[in-house]
């Protein structure tokens, strides 16, 4: 009942304060700005407008041309079904939007240039194309534009003249029609990588970057919500309202209360978060980039996040609350910081590069070390497959490891938290760990 | 009848002995002061009572039973350093402090709302703590460690940093609540209040109980041939008489022990017949403080 109490006071507090509202609304909006906005962007940016004049010598081109290269989005719809394909062919190369114009004029090549080069300079024109006399026998044209290296431009330019040159060429030798069409024909690749002698599957990527986020998830609710609990204990030592709460709860019920109360709030934020991405996944679909699309984690692998997660934060907020129990400033308890912070971000380190190999012996050496656990197995279950009993063995070591500290925190805790003035020695808090 | 015995308790800070084979007990229904020297293990004493340290040696029961958890429950504790969750509203602060105490969340709300009220602060019932002024604070304060109507009330050191204001409150308090039948056991070394308040008394020093009993006895037991005297102006004569055992001097007015066998008849002749000029002359009860100070330097 009195743990719930605490708890109660502890999850309030946080939760009503500002900077959790804003950080709870905030943080998913900027990840998603992370995400999203590029390929939206590109999407926007990459349509090119493309008017090109075409000075066509042969007289026989242009009309084919223009077919070929105002429709060529359709045609290549035609080709390819699959629009996710499609939709990567896109983010590479871009959406052009071709305009074709017969340049109608003067004869000289000397003036027609110096005025389409004005043009060029005037943002009129994108480029003109220069088609010459004997393009059907060495297949060359020239192509001037302010801007020869956008790949799309040129592919599109170069495919239309081929299958112009190509078909002109078949027409001569009396090829049925349809057969010219079967012939010109683009071809479909679909690209499958391979890794380590494996098939990776497409949405790779994908699952990638959620297993990743997740990580980093279990990490930022560690620090953040770790060093919350170490700065309340603190605070508490400070306006000395310690000692009230000693006459009416036992230590190991605060120190308990302290730490689900502040990790209650830290779940509620991730909680608000999946329900925030879950639903920001849905409604913005379209704009994601082809890679994340169809990323699931294994459900093995969310069930453990949640495991992993809660624990974790446990196992560390153990240390962090026994920081703040034998500090007197936030000064002081930063100190003793600097130890817990590399048992945190050392196996988050590890954890980044253990994704390319999850099964190599060190890093399944070290997942059973109660505080690596949490990123380190979370990452195997997310990228290879675990043995259950391994998957098992690791949590009843991390559940075993929490109940150990718990009880040796508790009693530092106890004593630590009455204790002001001169921040005590090791040996001392070693002292404290024998008094009944 | 006794609410609390502590029977021979040792507890020991390193080679330094802050509380050293302490007996009293206190009596139920009764205001009890516990009085002395800074460092002289009032407070020891007292976290040694609330179960928040362990004694080294010696009992501490309370209704005859030793400590267990759910005693707190019937306990209010002020404590002498003080301070309060500053980012927290008075009304979740009063709740809070309540609930730990086992009340429900609606009991706890239903006296906070009484007690604000008796105190004069409603309007910032819903105000942060670290809006309210210094004295607000501690009204807040009394009002959270007796917020549950506890059977004991145990205070260390109430008054020190009050206002007179406050004072008065706090004493009108620890009234109101010795008259609903709590037990009130208190630390202090400011004199004047606990003379006013206190029903027993116990004097501690280095850790020691040096004096315990009911405030009559204690002083039937130290009374002395004392006299009160007011001088019209300063006159160093009133110091010379020869059977002076003791003198207090404050300037004008002095408190004087004279030899037993010396009358209020005969000091006060002599008075007159040296020419000293006086505005009062009065024989008196030795008051707690005259005590404290003998029994202090007795020790020593």
């Amino acid at each position: 009942m009195k743990l719930i109490t605490i708890i109660k006071k502890e999850f309030k507090e946080i939760v009503v304060k500002k900077a959790f509202i804003i950080g709870t609304i905030l943080t998913p909006v900027l990840i998603v700005a992370m995400v999203f906005l590029p390929s939206y962007i590109m999407g926007k940016v990459a349509k090119t407008d493309a008017k090109i004049v075409v000075i066509d010598y042969t007289n026989a081109v242009f009309s084919q041309l223009k077919k070929e290269l105002e429709s060529s989005l359709s045609q290549e719809n035609k080709n390819i079904k699959t629009p996710k394909i499609n939709k990567e062919k896109e983010m590479v190369e871009g959406l052009i939007n071709f305009t074709i114009i017969k340049y109608k004029g003067g004869k000289n090549l000397k003036k027609i240039e110096s005025e389409l080069k004005k043009k060029i300079e005037d943002k009129k024109i994108y480029g003109y194309l220069i088609i010459p006399k004997d393009f059907f026998k060495n297949r060359a044209v020239v192509f001037k534009a302010k801007n020869v290296a956008n790949i799309g431009v040129l592919k599109s330019i170069n495919n239309a003249l081929r299958k112009i040159a190509t078909r002109k060429l078949l027409e001569k030798e009396n090829f049925p029609e349809d057969k010219i069409e079967e012939l010109t024909k683009g071809v479909k690749i679909t690209t499958i990588k391979i890794e380590k002698g494996k098939e990776k599957r497409s949405s790779f990527l994908g699952e990638y970057m959620l297993a990743v986020i997740l990580v980093v998830l279990i990490f930022m609710v560690i620090l953040v919500y770790g060093q919350s609990v170490m700065r309340g204990i603190v605070e508490e030592k400070n306006v000395r309202v310690t000692e009230v709460l000693l006459s009416s709860v036992d230590s190991f019920t605060l120190f308990l209360g302290k730490i689900m109360g502040v990790g209650a709030a830290g779940l509620l934020q991730v909680i608000v978060w999946a329900i925030m991405f879950l639903g920001g996944y849905i409604y913005f679909t379209s704009f994601l980039p082809s890679e994340l699309k169809g990323a699931t984690v294994s459900p093995m692998a969310f069930a453990s996040f949640g495991i992993f997660f809660i624990l974790g934060y446990f196992l560390y907020s153990t240390l962090f609350a026994v920081a703040g129990a034998v500090s007197n400033t936030d000064q002081e308890a930063q100190q003793f910081l600097q130890p817990i912070m590399i048992l945190i971000i050392l196996p988050y380190l590890i954890s980044f590069s253990s994704i390319q190999n999850p099964e190599n012996p060190i890093v399944v050496l070290l997942s059973f070390f109660p505080f690596f656990t949490p990123m380190l197995m979370f990452v195997r279950v997310a990228f290879s497959s675990v043995p259950i009993f391994q998957f098992i063995l690791s949590v009843i070591l991390l559940i075993m490891s929490i109940v150990f500290m718990v009880y040796l925190s508790a009693k530092i805790f106890r004593i630590g938290i009455l204790s002001y003035g001169k921040r005590p020695t090791l040996k001392e808090i070693v002292k404290w760990l024998k008094v009944r | 009848m006794d609410k609390i015995e502590i029977k021979n308790v040792s507890k020991a800070y390193g080679s330094v002995k802050a509380v050293d084979n302490f007996s009293v007990n206190i009596q139920e229904g009764k205001i009890h002061g516990i009085l002395g020297p800074n460092g002289a293990g009032k407070t020891t004493t007292i976290r040694m009572l609330l179960n928040i340290i362990s004694p080294d040696s010696g009992e501490i029961l309370i209704d005859g039973k030793p400590f267990e958890e759910e005693m707190k429950n019937r306990i209010g504790y002020l404590p002498e350093e003080r301070g309060l969750y500053r980012k927290l509203k008075v009304k979740d602060t009063l709740c809070f402090f309540g609930e730990l105490k086992g009340m429900k969340p609606k009991e706890a709300l239903k006296e906070a709302e009484i007690w604000i009220e008796k105190i004069g602060l409603k309007d910032w019932f819903n105000r942060k703590i670290e809006e309210l002024s210094k004295g607000m604070q501690q009204k807040i304060q009394f009002v959270s460690s007796i917020i549950h109507s506890p059977e004991i009330i145990i205070f260390d050191e109430p008054f020190s940093g009050l206002d007179p204001l406050n004072t008065e409150i706090l004493l009108d308090i620890m009234l109101e609540m010795k008259r609903k039948g709590s037990t009130i056991l208190f630390s202090t070394h400011i004199l004047e209040h606990a003379e006013k308040l206190v029903d027993n008394v116990t004097l501690i020093k280095n850790g020691k109980n040096v004096l315990s009993g009911t405030l009559e006895s204690v002083k039937s037991k130290y009374s002395a041939n004392l006299f009160r005297v007011v001088l019209e102006e300063e006159d160093p004569k009133i110091k010379e008489f020869p059977y002076i055992k003791d003198i207090n001097d404050f300037g004008k007015e002095f408190e004087i022990e004279v030899e037993d066998n010396i009358d209020s008849v005969k000091f006060l002749k002599d008075i007159v017949s040296a020419g000293i000029r006086i505005e009062k002359f009065e024989k008196v009860q030795p008051s707690l403080t005259n005590i404290y100070l003998k029994v202090m330097k007795e020790e020593n």
